[in-house]
């Protein structure tokens, strides 16, 4: 009888401590086909190069006669741990960018990726 | 005494329930190094590609920004409704911000870096125990950011489009994370 007892608060005591947990992703913007370790040459790698091997730029800009390529990729990832006495929840969003300026002449004048934690 | 430590410890679970803490976390601004940096190509090489950029005359702008949100609540038990709680919160975001104006050229004109506090307010809720609510409006923070909207933008006609939509395709609009400049 104390078994059983023992048995059903302990299971009334673990349902109430570890009630859920939360996972969760989402992604938006373009594909950041940039980490993919394409070739990249200031003043030979033109604009056209550019938009074979990433598509179309989330932005362009011009600055005087200069050109710009502007490329955002968003990602949310989310976490969650539903306790009924203590509840947390940590959402995180980071931007993966990369920006290419082009001469006059179309040919990459200077490029740049966001960097990452470990860079 | 002991039983007196029970009864309280019992009670206090009971009334004080389901305290959460809700994190959010827009981007990361780089940490700042103390070098010297004369273009757009020192920076662009010190911290990569900026978080949002806008040109406004001849003069370029990047901006590097991150927000970070904490919203602590309290929640408390509704006595004789067992599984609804009420919930009070309160958030604050933490800002940190590193601006550069760089001349056609390329020749930094302006930097600066600022880190402050937006006391977002505080709010209630009331709702089931085992669901996580926002008890502080934050959508703000939530909107699509302009660069998503871009190339959808463009297929507006200009004369349609609104102010805003001229100034995102004519690059003068600095995209940040809860603010429209």
């Amino acid at each position: 009888m104390i078994k059983r007892l023992v048995y059903l608060v302990t299971s009334i005591l673990v349902l109430t401590l570890i009630s859920g947990c939360v996972n969760y992703n989402r992604e938006s913007g373009v594909e950041n086909l940039w980490r993919d370790n394409p070739k990249f040459v200031k003043g030979q790698t033109t604009a056209s190069e550019v938009l074979a091997k990433l598509g179309p730029p989330s932005q362009v800009m011009n600055l005087g006669d200069k050109t710009i390529f502007y490329y955002m990729r968003e990602e949310v990832s989310g976490e969650g741990i539903i306790l009924l006495v203590y509840n947390n929840n940590k959402e995180v969003t980071s931007y993966d960018r990369a920006m290419f300026i082009f001469n006059t002449d179309n040919t990459l004048e200077d490029y740049a990726f966001s960097k990452r934690d470990n860079e | 005494m002991n039983k007196l430590r029970i009864i309280a410890t019992i009670l206090a679970i009971n009334v004080l329930c389901s305290c959460t803490i809700v994190q959010y976390e827009f981007g990361e601004a780089p940490k700042v190094e103390s070098v010297r940096l004369n273009t757009y190509h020192d920076v662009l090489e010190l911290y990569g590609a900026p978080d949002s950029l806008a040109t406004v005359g001849d003069n370029l702008i990047f901006t590097y920004h991150s927000v970070k949100i904490v919203e602590p609540q309290l929640g408390l038990f509704i006595p004789s409704l067992d599984i609804f709680k009420y919930s009070w919160g309160k958030a604050t975001a933490t800002h940190t911000y590193l601006f550069y104006a760089f001349s056609e050229d390329g020749t930094l004109l302006n930097e600066g870096k600022s880190i402050w506090q937006n006391d977002l307010g505080n709010g209630s809720a009331f709702g089931v125990v085992f669901v996580v609510d926002e008890t502080v409006d934050m959508s703000v923070y939530e909107e699509t950011r302009e660069v998503h909207l871009w190339g959808k933008q463009l297929l507006i006609p200009l004369n349609n489009a609104e102010e805003s939509t001229h100034q995102v395709i004519s690059g003068e609009r600095i995209d940040i994370v809860g603010q429209s400049l």
